[in-house]
């Protein structure tokens, strides 16, 4: 296995990797990507290039693509066809370099259910070679402190997603993949998660740098407002592109038709 | 395609080969003077049921070896090829289990011979190889199944020589003459007749594992085509995979 | 890099060892049906007293369904709670992982040896001689490897499909006739009531056997945590 030369120390350098890559290439390019699940086509043809620095939002109906898009772009599912880069690596080659740089919040915590929310973090941030104060760091930032010698599994679902996005948080990723990160959270997890996992965040190396985030969910208006381009996806096929400024609500209703 | 144009050249060389095997076996190959019917029957499956041993450990290792090809280079039709590999080694397995029975019966007027390595190796890997497909196909990730199916053609094929290896020393010898081995004793005659059976089922085997792969591959190019000319939705999925449909 | 690697393998046998610790299945699990499975040995046998080729078969055969309960659970977490994504986002060493699990298992077999080892001599051989104790215990270690190593690569293969609690058994036998087979030759002499002596290629062999499935555990590594 090759290591990234970033990844070199035990602990990776803040903003070592940040200053190599300017701005010209893209965090994310595909071309003509194209997904199968066995015969069926789940992605079909998405072509997308994705600025580093900015926030995707990706809408669409239930079925549309979207969390395989995120699992092809975290390296979980192998592209069947077309070019597919992720922070200058090409996927599915070079998918080993991307260790801990790309980081995917999923509907599922992917947590250990029997340890506690600590024992978690800290075999998690040991795997990505992320020094234990950075557990501590995001226990406080998540509000979790009070819970941390909690089994997962005791926890609320609110709590678990707290969890959840910390341990996503944990190796100051570059591209943010999320799915649906506040969905059925009460106004309180909602406030705190969206501090956490915002494209600045005070957890980060370097606070003042934007990092790249796609973020899948169903609410237009939430997603409008963060973000800085739309993506809609409708059976596999990219039914909208544009910034928000340049959509309207009939858009957004033709794409939930 | 591939392999196609392979198909005829090949079912030509296995047309000749087993007619030449069968011929040498009928006329040429001596029968053992010492008895009456039963070593009659018993001679001329010298020169099918080795052959037969020999050909299915031969087919899971090759179903091992494109199992590694598959999980090295990630080529589908690697899984695929180890798929038919392993298909066909069952057939032949279960063919030599049944004529390793009636070998045993004539030479030794048993079916069953707990002493006798190859049939108690072949016993267990037709215990092993049975739950190939019980195990691929409860895996519903097409590229999952493959992978996995890929991991379990390796650790299977690994375990052939492995198994044959400890049945050997751990069955006790009780027949000098095991079945593997009938050149010793025999003529020169019997030594030609002997190689031709292993090259004429060879053939047959590598024949029909170019036929079924022609097959499966062609079929599931032309749900491709279909789908590409009448449109994804006219063409209905296949509710259960009964091979791998990824390629 | 192999330096990463031993952290890695380390890091993940200390979380194997935490889990078991924190709720314990496997272990008290694989315990009481050993200790059940004597107990119903000496009732089936009739009062059994069981000595040479018949002890090892007992001993060997209830290790064997004992470690089939661990097999099952080996993976399970890893699948149901996303385990096996989560490790496929860090840049740990697929190779670490599967050594974890099978280095995890093969100490859960010996915790259970060293409880039902004695269990067994007690209520059902009682004969065997003391000074056959450490050859009976290098022979049940040697087993037990082999056993977690293709426990392992079962446990692995089975954890993806549907139908998980019934595949452990069906692939794990046959892949393990051989080392009970090995195991058993060797340990016979070691229960007769005079204890006899180990043949010399037992050894080898049980050790041969070890070594092959723990290149094939590390050679397919990558097939079984890529996606």
């Amino acid at each position: 296995m090759s290591v990234p030369p970033t990844d070199a120390g035990a602990v990776r350098a803040p903003g070592a990797s940040r200053g190599a890559d300017p701005g010209p290439d893209p965090a994310v390019a595909l071309d003509g990507l194209v997904r199968r699940r066995g015969e069926r086509l789940v992605l079909r043809d998405v072509t997308l290039d994705v600025a580093a620095g900015t926030t995707l939002a990706l809408l669409g109906p239930n079925g549309a693509g979207k969390s395989t898009l995120l699992r092809v772009l975290a390296g979980l599912l192998r592209p069947s066809r077309g070019g597919c880069r992720v922070l200058g690596h090409e996927l599915p080659r070079d998918r080993r370099a991307l260790g801990g740089r790309v980081a995917y919040l999923a509907h599922e915590p992917m947590l250990y259910r029997d340890l506690t929310v600590r024992q978690n973090l800290e075999h998690r941030a040991r795997l990505l070679r992320v020094a234990p104060a950075r557990v501590e760091a995001l226990l406080e930032a998540t509000g979790l402190e009070r819970r941390a010698g909690f089994p997962v599994q005791a926890l609320s679902r609110g709590l678990t997603q707290r969890a959840a996005a910390a341990a996503t948080m944990l190796a100051d990723p570059d591209l943010l993949l999320l799915d649906e990160p506040l969905a059925n959270l009460d106004p309180t997890a909602t406030a705190r998660l969206r501090d956490l996992l915002a494209p600045t965040s005070p957890t980060a190396a370097d606070p003042t740098r934007a990092r790249t985030r796609i973020v899948a969910g169903h609410d237009p208006d939430a997603a409008l407002a963060e973000a800085d381009l739309v993506l809609g996806l409708r059976d596999g096929r990219v039914a909208l592109l544009a910034p928000p400024s340049a959509i309207t609500d009939v858009e957004i209703g033709e794409l939930y038709r | 395609m591939p392999h196609t144009r392979r198909l005829v050249p090949l079912t030509i060389a296995t047309v000749v080969a087993c007619v030449v095997w069968i011929a040498v076996v009928v006329l040429v190959a001596p029968t053992q003077q010492v008895a009456g019917v039963d070593e009659g029957v018993r001679s001329k499956l010298t020169f099918l049921h080795p052959a037969l041993a020999i050909i299915t450990i031969a087919a899971f290792i090759v179903g091992g070896v494109f199992g590694w090809r598959h999980l090295s280079h990630d080529r589908p039709l690697d899984d695929l090829r180890a798929y038919v590999a392993i298909h066909l080694g069952q057939v032949f397995c279960v063919m030599a289990l049944v004529t390793g029975a009636i070998w045993g019966k004539a030479a030794w007027g048993v079916w069953w011979d707990w002493g006798e390595p190859v049939l108690v190796s072949f016993l267990i890997m037709f215990l092993l190889y049975a739950t190939y497909q019980p195990m691929r196909f409860a895996i519903e990730d097409p590229e999952r199944q493959a992978r996995t199916a890929s991991v379990f053609a390796v650790t299977a094929g690994i375990f052939t020589p492995v198994c044959f290896g400890v049945a050997r020393l751990t069955t006790n010898f009780l027949h000098p003459q095991p079945l593997n081995d009938p050149g010793g004793s025999f003529g020169a005659e019997a030594g030609l007749a002997f190689v031709l059976s292993i090259v004429a089922i060879g053939i047959l085997f590598i024949t029909l594992w170019h036929l079924e792969l022609v097959a499966k591959a062609t079929r599931i190019r032309l749900r491709r085509v279909q789908r590409d000319v009448e449109g994804e939705e006219a063409v209905p999925l296949v509710a259960r995979a009964s091979s791998p449909v990824t390629l | 890099m192999s330096d990463r690697r031993s952290s890695d393998l380390r890091t993940l046998l200390l979380l194997e060892w935490r889990r078991e610790r924190r709720v314990p299945q496997v272990l008290p699990t694989m315990l009481l049906f050993s200790i059940g499975a004597f107990v119903l040995f000496r009732f089936g046998l009739q009062d059994g007293r069981v000595e040479g080729p018949l002890a090892a078969g007992v001993l060997l055969v209830t290790t064997l369904l004992a470690a089939l309960l661990g097999i099952g659970r080996l993976w399970a977490a890893e699948e149901e709670e996303g385990g096996l994504d989560a490790f496929r986002l860090t840049p740990a060493s697929p190779t670490a992982l599967v050594l974890a699990k099978a280095l995890a298992l093969w100490t859960f077999l010996l915790a259970l040896h060293v409880v039902a080892v004695p269990a067994f001599l007690f209520l059902l051989a009682p004969h065997v001689d003391v000074a056959a104790l450490p050859r009976l215990a290098a022979v049940l270690v040697l087993t037990d490897l082999g056993i977690a190593v293709v426990g392992t690569l079962v446990g692995a293969v089975a954890a993806v499909a549907r139908s998980r609690e019934l595949l452990v058994p069906l692939m794990a036998v046959p892949l393990l006739i051989p080392a009970v087979a090995i195991a058993s030759e060797a340990l016979a002499p070691l229960l007769e009531r005079d204890a006899g002596s180990i043949e010399p290629r037992w050894w080898l062999v049980l050790a041969l056997y070890d070594a092959v499935f723990v290149a094939v555990a590390w050679a397919v590594s990558d097939g079984i945590v890529e996606d």
